[in-house]
């Protein structure tokens, strides 16, 4: 006691709280104080939610709608809190609206209670100011907008308006800012917030004044009979009754409140309706349209439904007359001045009614006006209801959006959600599209599906170009090859490629009984076609036909007539030209009867061809050369470049088209089986080339180039391609061309992205190209920036983020479920990823592996070689060595025999050397005999020198005789020793030259040797001849000598012997 | 408006008193006085609850850093083992942050030091260790330095704000003098077979002798 006693003295809260214990209120009927209740209550509300989200809120560019999305769906009840501050506030304006009316028509306004009438009226006006400056605050497109429309009304003020205006906006530039929003924020919570409560509580004061003077008071003329009642000193207690009076109060209030925050989820059909990818808090709550972006239109821009009437005003005819300032800034004002004035007007009894009666016409008015807001907008019979009705959806597709790009796992950027939105291809690619395509483009599904929320429908009043819509997709695809749809509005229908295109005229030859024509080769493509269907395991007819063609169009005689027959110079007359043209056809006519003649060829061609087949075969083919259309069409000068490029297919496509629809024969039901089997062969390859262009549409890039084949192609795709003879003009894989659009990597983004910078590149349209601009050419002048090329293709080829889809069953206030969701698919995106990564990684393995592959092969190539090389080289040495060795051997012999031979030619040598020596010796006895003759003689001459005169004669004779002898002798034996010394040299040189040379350099030597020798056994022998004539000689000499001797004893016998 | 129970007390106090005298005109009985009290009781209590709606809503978005768990205590893979010597080296330890609304690639959240260390088996391992200092929160710095026991200058951890040095161990050099009540934080370290090194990064609490995590 001695605490509350203490308490009670400091603080007075004990006398306070007896003070409330015992309070009494009027004992009169609670009707007309519900408002009252209801307005402290719903204050109340709004000042608890609205500090808890000014605790969370930041007031910036790129971080208020960032805020209040994170309170909307990341923290707990963020949603609840941010309902009932939104909802309370629109019941606060109702019933405080209410409330004014009520004072009006009840007379409450009157004296003594006109305070009270005018701070309720202020505490409404500020409630709508509040509302006014609090739509801004998000930051989304449906506050924004709507709050540039009222400020932007300030500026119809004369003298101030752009100044006030200015000082709003917070700078000298028209764009709303940061601190427009700080000075948006400062308004709602300082000025309309605080000067609200302060409001409430001058009101609520002045309210208890007035019963304080009412119940002095004894006149109450026109006050109604409740105010009347409070203001009776009949009392009670307030616990008595109306405690529970307020609680209920409160709590129907608070019900409508929730009720309104849960307004889109109350009914299974709605909980149903909502979008799976976004989470539960989208539909509760208040809504948070798509964070401000400038650049974009926002066509649903409207105020709150407490606006509505004054909207409606400012849209009335006599305003646009007489200027809009009246409609803001005159009628409202003089509004507000007439409510203001009220309780001076009102003091008597009828200038009361007639306040009544203005109050009655006032509200009949603003709910006049409401209603015609809200019918012009809604009603089917309104012109404008479908402007705003698909500006709501817009709103809210890119409200949906942006919740599900700030949800993404990649989150909201320090620069702010603008930036994911501006960024979104889901959202910026349709805008593009309208803004840069759909003067000629479609985009419309052919059977719009109202239910896909991604769907939108960008209609062109007069397409002229393909519809774009799903063009990265299979179905899209198909339309261009098919003939029946490439010729459509959706297709090519409409473009120059209709008329002059080269895939139509293919298109239509594949109608005309599966004809591909194809150049050169024409209708012989088509059979090779037919003979294909028929013999189904890829006979060689097509080869055969075309290869007999090809012989035919490049025999330089058959060139020579088609020139004469395009009269290329023009220096031909016109019956020489016909006369080739008739020549040419007729040498065609004959090679077709030819080879349609020959049994082998038709035994190669296919055997199992049924003969009314061939038959056909070649009847279409000679019709044709006969058909007068084509005969035209070849003759016809202007046909003469179109004969010259490609589009040749086409013409020649007409002509046999015109043959077939021409003939009056029908074609045998026989026959139209085949060529039934033919169109379905090719339909179903078209179908299948359709897949495949369908598959490209899908890749990041075009395929590498792995493992010996184009990585994740069908296996069957090339070939397909080429069946359907597509490749012949667009470049596939393995297969360059530019006579039509690259193949590889079809509708995908990146040709998709390349085609819009440039369809005039070679790699798609190039010269052909029909009116597509180049968006973003390389040089010249960009019509979009690379960035809206990307975001356009990126759309057009169905590439965005996907928002995964939320727990359905669990969704309803389940709290965080998007982030759950996010981080589950940023773990999946993880995984995917991943599995990418680990493919790449595979994929460059592989690579690397077939690269090592390749080099080990090369390797071990090099290798294999290496060794054969080796054994070559080991065998050729081997080779070698055995030669050498044979070499060696029979060099040995050869040396052997030059040693035998040598030494035969030594032996034969010193022989003859021998030989010379021995004759030398007998010359030399001979000499010695002869000297001892000589001094004989000398001895004999002294002795008969009568004899000397005869026998001078004989002996002079003798000794000449001798000398030439011996001149003979000496000459013979020293050319003997020379001969025998050079060829010993001479063999030496052979034999070493047979050593380093060749054996048969060795065996020449051997038999010149031998030649040699033989020579020397001749020479020995003419030695030995020659000895043994000079033998025959000496004895001769030694007779001579002996009958010398003889006569000389002869002479001295005869001589007389000197006496002494 | 008052709170329920306070309500409550002041009907039990004062309506059955005083109010009954001064309702001693009316013809209601006992009964339906407190048929009323209780009907008035229920009325408060319904209006409290409306009220205490949003209070509570506002109270969880308050707490609603207390429910979401932050990047402390994940692991994160900064060097390897071979790159590592037995001199510290700093690393900065990076992450996607997310701040409320805003997800930011690739954010510094923290420096820590990363060494060699041989085992007693002769083996090698790491050793991390926090850059904040545990005195104050300062960044440790690792450097030639005074060694204060000795007064010779060797290689060790210091703070340059209030001077504490550190083995290079992460232990304090004057254990009995030092400002830090701990030694340096060690921060949990696994090694991969392929030699990389994985920090558990986390901040802890300052100025306490026992390490707790933040």
């Amino acid at each position: 006691m001695k605490f509350v006693n203490w308490l009670d003295e400091r603080t007075g809260l004990v006398a306070a709280f007896t003070k409330i214990a015992n309070w009494q209120s009027p004992a009169g009927k609670f009707c007309c104080r519900f408002m009252p209740v209801a307005l402290v209550f719903l204050f109340l509300l709004q000042g608890i939610t609205g500090a808890f989200l000014w605790a969370f809120y930041s007031s910036s560019v790129t971080s208020a709608w960032e805020s209040v999305f994170y309170i909307q769906y990341v923290l707990p009840y963020g949603w609840l809190v941010r309902g009932i501050h939104h909802y309370s506030a629109q019941l606060f304006v109702g019933i405080s609206g209410f409330y004014v009316l009520s004072l009006l028509l009840h007379g409450a306004y009157r004296r003594p209670r006109e305070f009270v009438y005018w701070s309720a009226l202020l505490m409404c006006l500020m409630s709508l100011c509040s509302c006014l400056t609090g739509d801004l605050l998000s930051w989304s497109q449906s506050g924004y907008f709507a709050t540039v429309t009222r400020v932007s009304f300030l500026q119809l003020l004369p003298f101030i308006g752009v100044p006030l205006y200015q000082i709003v906006v917070g700078g000298p530039d028209p764009q709303f800012g940061v601190l427009t929003i700080s000075r948006f924020l400062f308004l709602h919570v300082c000025v309309f917030g605080g000067g609200g409560l302060v409001v409430l509580c001058l009101w609520k004061y002045f309210d208890f004044r007035s019963r304080s003077i009412l119940q002095k008071q004894t006149r109450f003329d026109g006050v109604h009979k409740c105010c009347l009642a409070c203001a009776t000193k009949e009392r009670q207690s307030f616990w008595y009754r109306d405690a529970f009076r307020v609680g209920v109060t409160c709590v129907v209030v608070f019900i409508a409140v929730i009720l309104l925050v849960f307004q889109h989820s109350l009914t299974p059909s709605q909980i149903a309706a909502r979008k799976a990818t976004l989470p539960a808090e989208a539909y509760l709550g208040a809504e948070l349209t798509a964070p401000v972006d400038i650049s974009s239109s926002y066509d649903a821009a409207r105020p709150e439904w407490s606006f509505r009437a004054l909207y409606h005003m400012t849209k009335l005819p006599v305003f646009s007359r007489i200027g809009m300032v009246y409609a803001i800034f005159v009628v409202p004002p003089l509004l507000v001045i007439c409510f203001l004035a009220a309780p001076i007007l009102g003091r008597c009894k009828i200038l009361h009614y007639v306040v009544v009666f203005a109050t009655f016409v006032f509200f009949v008015v603003f709910c006049c006006f409401t209603y015609l807001s809200y019918w012009s907008d809604y009603s089917p019979e309104s012109e404008h209801s479908l402007e705003f009705k698909t500006g709501v959806a817009d709103a809210k597709r890119s409200a949906d959006r942006a919740v599900e790009l700030a949800f993404a796992p990649a989150g909201i950027p320090r620069t702010g959600a603008l930036t994911l939105v501006k960024n979104d291809p889901f959202l910026v690619g349709p805008k593009l599209f309208a803004q840069h395509c759909a003067s000629c483009h479609n985009f419309k599904a052919k059977t719009p599906d109202a239910f896909n929320p991604d769907y939108v429908e960008i209609e062109c009043s007069e397409p002229t170009a393909p519809n774009l819509y799903g063009a990265h997709t299979v179905d899209w695809i198909r339309g261009f090859t098919n003939e029946a749809t490439l010729a459509e509005d959706d297709c090519f229908g409409k473009t120059a490629f209709a008329e002059k295109g080269s895939m139509v005229g293919f298109m239509k030859g594949r109608v005309a009984g599966g004809l591909f024509l194809d150049g050169g080769a024409f209708m012989l493509n088509g059979n090779g076609l037919i003979a294909k269907v028929i013999a189904a395991d890829g006979s060689p007819a097509f080869d055969l036909l075309e290869s007999a063609f090809e012989d035919f169009c490049t025999d330089e005689e058959n060139i020579a007539i088609l020139e004469s027959v395009l009269n290329e110079d023009g220096d031909l007359d016109d019956e020489t030209v016909e006369a080739a043209q008739i020549g040419y056809i007729n040498k065609l006519k004959e090679l077709v009867k030819d080879k349609f003649a020959d049994d082998e060829f038709i035994a190669e061609l296919d055997p199992q061809l049924p003969a009314s087949v061939l038959t056909t075969l070649e009847k279409v083919l000679l019709d044709m050369f006969d058909d007068d259309v084509y005969r035209e069409l070849l003759l016809d000068e202007d046909n003469v470049e179109l004969v010259k490029d490609e589009d040749y297919d086409e013409f020649l496509a007409d002509s046999y088209l015109a043959t077939l629809n021409g003939s009056d024969e029908p074609i045998p039901p026989e026959d139209q089986k085949y060529i039934n089997a033919i169109r379905e062969s090719i339909v179903a390859a078209c179908d299948t080339v359709a897949e495949v262009l369908a598959e490209e549409a899908q890749l990041d890039e075009i395929r590498p180039f792995v493992g010996g084949e184009y990585y994740g192609l069908a296996p069957t795709a090339i070939s397909d391609m080429a069946f359907l003879t597509c490749t012949e003009c667009h470049a596939f894989y393995g297969q360059e061309n530019d006579h039509a659009c690259d193949l590889r990597g079809y509708m995908s983004r990146d040709w998709i992205a390349g085609f819009i910078a440039d369809p005039t590149s070679p790699k798609y349209y190039g010269s052909k190209n029909d009116r597509m601009p180049s968006y973003h050419p390389s040089d010249g002048d960009a019509l979009m920036t690379s960035e809206e090329v990307d975001l356009l293709a990126d759309w057009l080829s169905g590439r965005w983020y996907r928002a995964p889809e939320l727990d359905n069953t669990s969704r309803v206030g389940q709290l965080g479920c998007a982030k759950e969701a996010s981080t589950r698919q940023a773990t999946e995106l993880a995984e995917i990823e991943a599995e990418r990564n680990a493919k790449s990684k595979q994929l460059s393995a592989l690579a690397e592996a077939e690269a090592q592959e390749r080099e080990a092969a090369k390797a071990e190539e090099l290798k294999a070689k290496e060794e054969k090389a080796k054994a070559a080289v080991e065998a050729r040495e081997k080779k070698e060595a055995e030669e050498k060795a044979k070499l060696q051997s029979e060099v040995k012999e050869l040396k052997e025999a030059l040693q035998i031979a040598n030494a035969s030619a030594k032996e034969a040598a010193e022989k003859a050397a021998a030989d010379a020596t021995v004759a030398s010796e007998t010359l030399s006895n001979v000499e010695k005999e002869l000297d001892a003759a000589h001094s004989e003689t000398r001895s004999l001459q002294k002795q008969l020198d009568d004899a000397q005169s005869h026998a001078k004669e004989a002996l002079e004779e003798a000794e000449s005789e001798k000398s030439s002898v011996q001149n003979a002798l000496e000459k013979r034996l020293q050319e003997q020793e020379d001969a025998s010394k050079n060829q010993i040299t001479a063999l030496k040189n052979q034999h070493q030259q047979a050593l380093n040379v060749q054996r048969e350099a060795l065996t020449q030597q051997l038999a010149d040797a031998q030649s040699n020798l033989q020579k020397e056994a001749q020479a020995r022998q003419s030695a030995e001849k020659r000895a043994t004539e000079l033998s025959g000689a000496l004895t001769r000499a030694q007779n001579e000598i002996d009958a010398l001797r003889s006569q000389i004893q002869k002479a001295a016998e005869n001589s007389p012997v000197p006496e002494e | 408006m008052s709170d329920s129970p306070k309500e409550t007390r002041s009907c039990d106090s004062c309506c059955p008193s005083s109010c009954d005298d001064r309702l001693s005109a009316s013809p209601d009985t006992n009964a339906q006085t407190r048929r009323n009290f209780c009907l008035s009781a229920l009325g408060m209590g319904m209006g409290a609850a409306a009220l205490a709606t949003p209070i509570y809503a506002g109270a969880r978005m308050a707490l609603y850093p207390l429910s979401q768990e932050g990047l402390a205590g994940k692991e994160y893979p900064l060097s390897s083992i071979d790159a590592l010597d037995e001199t510290p080296r700093q690393f900065v330890v990076t992450d996607d942050v997310t701040d409320a609304w805003n997800t930011s690639p690739n954010q510094t959240i923290g420096v820590v030091y990363l060494r060699k260390k041989q085992n007693e088996d002769g083996t090698f391992g790491v050793e991390a260790f926090q850059s904040i200092c545990p005195h104050a929160g300062c960044r440790v710095k690792v450097g030639p330095t005074n060694n204060p026991k000795t007064g010779e200058e060797e290689v060790l951890f210091y703070c340059p704000c209030h001077g504490d040095v550190f083995f290079l161990d992460g232990e304090r050099v004057m254990p009995e003098n030092s400002k830090s009540a701990r030694s340096l934080d060690s921060l949990e370290t696994r090694v991969d077979e392929a030699g990389r090194v994985f920090v558990k990064f986390q901040n802890f609490q300052l100025g306490t002798s026992e390490k707790k995590p933040v």
